[in-house]
C-alpha cells in the first residue's frame, strides 16, 4: 500500500476505529419524507419518528411554523392512505443517549411552543371575557354543562337522579349541609372581586426552549370559579339527564352483559367518591371535573336502569362537520365507518371485561367509540356526521350567569385593553420566533434546527457551529446543511439525510391508490387494471377527496407520456375553472377554485413532474395492516 | 417542448414543491387509524403518564404558577378521556418522575409537593416516589 493510498485511509480508519466510541449504534430514530400531491403540502413533508411517535412542523396561522406530535400510526394512515403519498422512512443509527436527548428536544420544544400559544389564545379571551362582563347581561356559555342544566335561568329537571342525590348527600357528610349554598356564596364573590394578575399584561420575551412561567390568566380563573359555582348548583337539584342530552344504543348486542353491570357499578361507585372529594381538590378546574363527572355518574345510572349502553352525546357547541363524499360513495363510507366503529367499541367493551377494574380512560372509549357508531348511523338518515374538536370529553355546553366584576368601567376598559395589546405582543412575538418562510424556514429547516438545539446542550451553550457540526459528525454519522443548499426542499433532504447520516436502512409505504392498484393486478389482467385506473372518470380505486383538483389522467405512473396527459389535464383544469366561472352564481366558487386549481397543478407534468396524485376520501382500516 | 413553456413550468414545479404540509383537511376526516382504538385503557393511562412525566420536565424548567401546571395536567387527561386524574396515584408518580427528568432540585420538589398534593400525605409520597427520593 502506498503511502499516498496509506494516508487518504488514514481519516476512514480513526473514524472507524476511534470516532464512533460516544455512539455505539444501538438504537434507531427515523427521517420521515412524505412525497409531494397537491393541497396543503404540495412539496411533500418531512418529520422525525421516534418510536411510535412523530414530530413535525406544520405551517399555520398566522404565517408561522407548529410543531406537533402525532403517533406514527395516525401520521401514516394519514399522509399515505387519506392522503394518497408515499411515505419513505430513512432509519438512522445512532446511541440510544443520542435518539432520547434528540427525542426530548423535539418533546420539550413542542410543549413549550403550545404553552406559548396558549397564552395569546387565553390573553385574547380575557380581553373578550372583560368586554362582554361590561357591556352584555347574557350568561357564559360552559363545556360539559349541557346534559344536567338547559341553562342559566332554567330550574334544573325535577326528577331526581338517585346516583346524584347520593354524591350531594356525601358532600353534605363530608363538609356540612349548607356546604353548597355556602360555598356559590363564596365563589360569587370571588368572582365579583377577581382582578387579572398584574404580571399578566406586562412586556413578554418568549424563547423556544424555555416554558414561559405565565400566571393564571383571568379568563381562566374567572370560567374555573363560574364553572365550580355552577357545578355546585347542580349538586344541589342533583338531576336526572336532560332528554336529548343523551343515547341508548339499540339493538340485542347492546344490551348489557352481567359482567358488565358488575364492571358499570364499581365504576359509578368509584366515580361518585372521586367526585365527592373533587371541592376539596387543589385543583383549580374542579367544577368542569364535577360537571363531566355527574354527567358521567348519570349516563350509567340510566345504562343499568335500562340494562343497556347508554352514552353522551359527547358534542360541543363548535363541533365539526365531517367532509364525506357524494352519491354512491358517501354510503359506501358510512358503512365502512359504521363497521369499524362498532369493531372499536366491541374491543372497547372486551377491554373492560378483561381489565381488574374500569377506569375513565376505559369507560371514555366505550363512549367514543358509541358516539362514532351512532353519528355513523345518524348520517345515514341525512344528517351532518359530527365530529368531537376538543378531545374526548363530553362538551355539551349550557349557560351560567356571569358575575360583574366590582371594577369601575375604566378599569374594565383599561384591562381589557391592556389583555388586547398584550395578545397583540404576544402574537408579534410568536411571528417574529416561528415565522414560516418558504426557503429558509420551513418543515425541513426546523427539523436540522431543532436537531442542531439538542446537540448545542451536549456540546455546550456556547458551542459554535464547527462544535455542533463536529458533534453531529460524532453522534448522528454527518452533518445536513438547510442554509444555501437545497436541503430545504424535502426530497433532496430526504437524500441528504440517507447520503451523509448513518444510514441504517428505509422503510417505504405505498400510497392508497398503490396499494389498490397492487391488489388489483394480482387478481385482474394487467392492461384491464391500467386502463381503468388511468383516469378519474373510469376509476375505481379512486375515491376523490373534498378539496381535490380537477383533472382527468393520473400521470405518476407515465413518465414518457406525463407532458401530453399534462396537456390534456391541464385543458380539462381550465375547462372547468370557466364553467365554474359561470356557475358561480348557482352552486358558489368550489368548481372554479377546483378547476384552475387543476390547471396550476397540470404545469408541473408539462416539464415531466408529477406532483397531483388525487386525495382519498375515505379509507378502510385493512390498507394499513402493514404500517406502523 | 420550447424552453419558454418548460422553464416557467419548471419554476412552478419547483416553488410547489418547495411547501410544507398545512393543517390537513385529512385532520377533519373521521375515518382514522386502529391506533388509538386498538389500545387498552392500561395502555391509554401509561401513555398519559408517560406525557406527564415530559410535560412536568419541560414545566419545572419555566418558574411557572402551580395552578397552570394542574390545568396543563387536565388538558393532557382530556386527551385520553380523563377529567378526574386527581385520584390517580400514578399521575403524582409521573409527576415526580417529570421533576426528575426535568433535573429539579429538592427545594423546587419541596414546592410541587405543597402546592399540588397539598396535605395529602399519599399524593406527597408518590411524587416523592417518583422523584427518587
Amino acid at each position: 500500500m502506498g503511502a499516498a493510498r496509506l494516508a487518504l485511509l488514514l481519516p476512514i480508519l480513526i473514524t472507524a476505529f476511534i470516532a464512533p466510541a460516544r455512539a455505539e449504534p444501538d438504537r434507531r430514530f427515523a427521517y420521515v419524507y412524505v412525497e409531494a400531491n397537491e393541497g396543503s403540502s404540495s412539496g411533500g413533508h418531512v418529520a422525525l419518528r421516534f418510536g411510535d411517535e412523530v414530530y413535525h412542523f406544520q405551517h399555520d396561522a398566522p404565517g408561522v411554523l407548529r410543531l406537533h406530535t402525532d403517533e406514527a400510526a395516525d401520521f401514516l394512515f394519514r399522509y399515505a392512505l387519506l392522503d394518497n403519498r408515499g411515505v419513505h422512512e430513512t432509519d438512522i443509527a445512532a446511541g440510544a443517549e443520542t435518539v432520547e436527548l434528540l427525542r426530548d428536544e423535539f418533546s420539550r420544544r413542542a410543549l413549550i411552543q403550545t404553552a406559548q400559544f396558549d397564552a395569546r389564545e387565553a390573553l385574547r379571551s380575557d380581553a373578550e371575557l372583560i368586554e362582554h362582563l361590561f357591556s352584555s347581561a347574557a350568561p357564559l356559555p360552559l363545556p360539559g354543562f349541557g346534559y344536567l342544566s338547559s341553562g342559566a335561568d332554567a330550574l334544573l329537571g325535577a326528577e331526581v337522579s338517585p346516583s346524584l342525590a347520593s354524591l350531594r348527600a356525601c358532600m353534605r357528610r363530608s363538609y356540612g349541609a349548607s356546604f353548597t349554598g355556602a360555598r356559590r356564596a363564596v365563589i360569587v364573590r370571588e368572582l365579583a372581586a377577581l382582578r387579572p394578575p398584574a404580571s399578566g399584561y406586562g412586556e413578554v420575551s418568549l424563547r423556544p426552549d424555555q416554558h414561559p412561567g405565565f400566571p393564571v390568566f383571568y379568563s381562566t380563573r374567572y370560567r374555573d370559579l363560574l364553572a365550580a359555582g355552577e357545578a355546585l348548583r347542580i349538586v344541589e337539584t342533583a338531576p336526572r339527564l336532560r332528554p336529548g342530552t343523551y343515547r341508548a344504543l339499540d339493538g340485542d348486542e347492546f344490551a348489557l352483559l352481567a359482567a358488565e353491570k358488575l364492571k358499570l357499578g364499581a365504576f359509578a361507585a368509584k366515580l361518585g367518591a372521586e367526585l365527592c372529594g373533587l371541592p376539596s381538590s387543589p385543583r383549580p378546574d374542579w367544577g368542569s371535573a364535577l360537571a363531566v363527572g355527574m354527567a358521567r355518574l348519570a349516563a350509567v345510572e340510566l345504562s343499568l336502569e335500562s340494562a343497556r349502553w347508554v352514552v353522551l352525546d359527547l358534542h360541543g357547541a363548535d363541533t365539526a362537520e365531517a367532509q364525506l363524499p357524494e352519491g354512491a360513495l358517501r354510503a359506501e363510507s358510512l358503512d365502512v365507518l359504521e363497521a369499524e366503529s362498532g369493531a372499536d367499541l366491541a374491543a372497547a367493551r372486551a377491554d373492560l371485561l378483561a381489565s381488574n377494574r374500569l377506569g375513565e380512560a376505559g369507560y371514555s372509549a366505550i363512549e367514543t367509540a358509541a358516539d362514532r357508531l351512532l353519528e355513523a348511523r345518524a348520517a345515514r338518515a341525512g344528517k351532518p356526521l359530527r365530529m368531537p374538536t376538543r378531545g374526548v370529553l363530553p362538551a355539551l355546553p349550557a349557560t351560567a350567569h356571569a358575575v360583574r366584576p366590582d371594577w369601575s368601567d375604566a378599569e374594565a376598559e383599561t384591562y381589557a385593553a391592556a389583555a388586547r395589546a398584550a395578545a397583540s405582543r404576544l402574537e408579534n412575538e410568536l411571528v417574529h420566533l416561528y415565522r414560516y418562510d418558504l426557503i429558509r424556514r420551513n418543515c425541513v429547516s426546523e427539523v436540522f434546527a431543532t436537531v442542531d438545539a439538542a446537540l448545542t446542550q451536549s456540546a455546550g451553550a456556547r458551542a459554535d457551529s464547527a462544535a455542533i457540526r463536529a458533534e453531529s459528525e460524532a453522534r448522528l454519522g454527518g452533518y445536513v446543511e438547510t442554509a444555501g443548499t437545497l436541503s430545504f426542499i424535502p426530497i433532496v433532504s430526504q437524500q441528504a439525510v440517507a447520503g451523509l447520516y448513518r444510514f441504517a436502512g428505509q422503510r417505504d409505504h405505498a400510497s392508497y391508490r398503490e396499494r389498490r392498484l397492487a391488489r388489483m393486478l394480482e387478481d385482474e389482467s394487467a392492461w384491464r387494471v391500467r386502463l381503468r385506473e388511468s383516469n378519474t372518470l373510469t376509476s375505481v380505486a379512486y375515491r376523490p377527496g373534498a378539496d381535490d383538483s380537477s383533472f382527468l389522467f393520473f400521470t405518476e405512473d407515465e413518465v414518457l407520456l406525463r407532458p401530453l396527459l399534462g396537456v390534456v389535464n391541464f385543458a380539462y383544469g381550465l375547462g372547468d375553472g370557466i364553467v365554474g366561472v359561470a356557475t358561480m352564481p348557482f352552486e358558489g366558487p368550489r368548481r372554479l377554485v377546483r378547476g384552475f386549481r387543476g390547471a396550476l397543478f397540470s404545469l408541473p407534468e408539462l416539464a415531466f413532474i408529477n406532483l397531483r396524485k388525487g386525495t382519498t376520501s375515505f379509507v378502510e382500516r385493512r390498507w394499513a395492516a402493514d404500517l406502523g | 417542448m420550447p424552453d419558454r413553456l418548460f422553464i416557467p413550468c419548471l419554476i412552478s414545479s419547483l416553488l410547489l414543491a418547495a411547501g410544507c404540509s398545512s393543517i390537513s383537511d385529512s385532520i377533519s376526516s373521521p375515518f382514522k387509524s386502529s391506533s388509538a382504538s386498538s389500545r387498552s385503557s392500561e395502555s391509554n393511562e401509561s401513555k398519559f403518564h408517560n406525557e406527564v412525566i415530559d410535560y412536568t420536565a419541560t414545566y419545572v424548567t419555566g418558574q411557572g404558577d402551580f395552578n397552570v401546571f394542574m390545568g396543563g395536567i387536565a388538558g393532557l387527561a382530556g386527551k385520553y378521556g380523563i377529567s378526574n386524574w386527581q385520584d390517580d396515584p400514578a399521575t403524582y408518580v409521573a409527576i415526580g418522575q417529570g421533576l426528575r427528568k426535568g433535573k429539579a432540585d429538592p427545594g423546587q420538589v419541596e414546592a410541587y409537593v405543597v402546592n399540588v398534593a397539598k396535605g395529602d400525605a399519599n399524593k406527597a409520597a408518590a411524587i416523592r416516589k417518583g422523584y427518587g427520593q
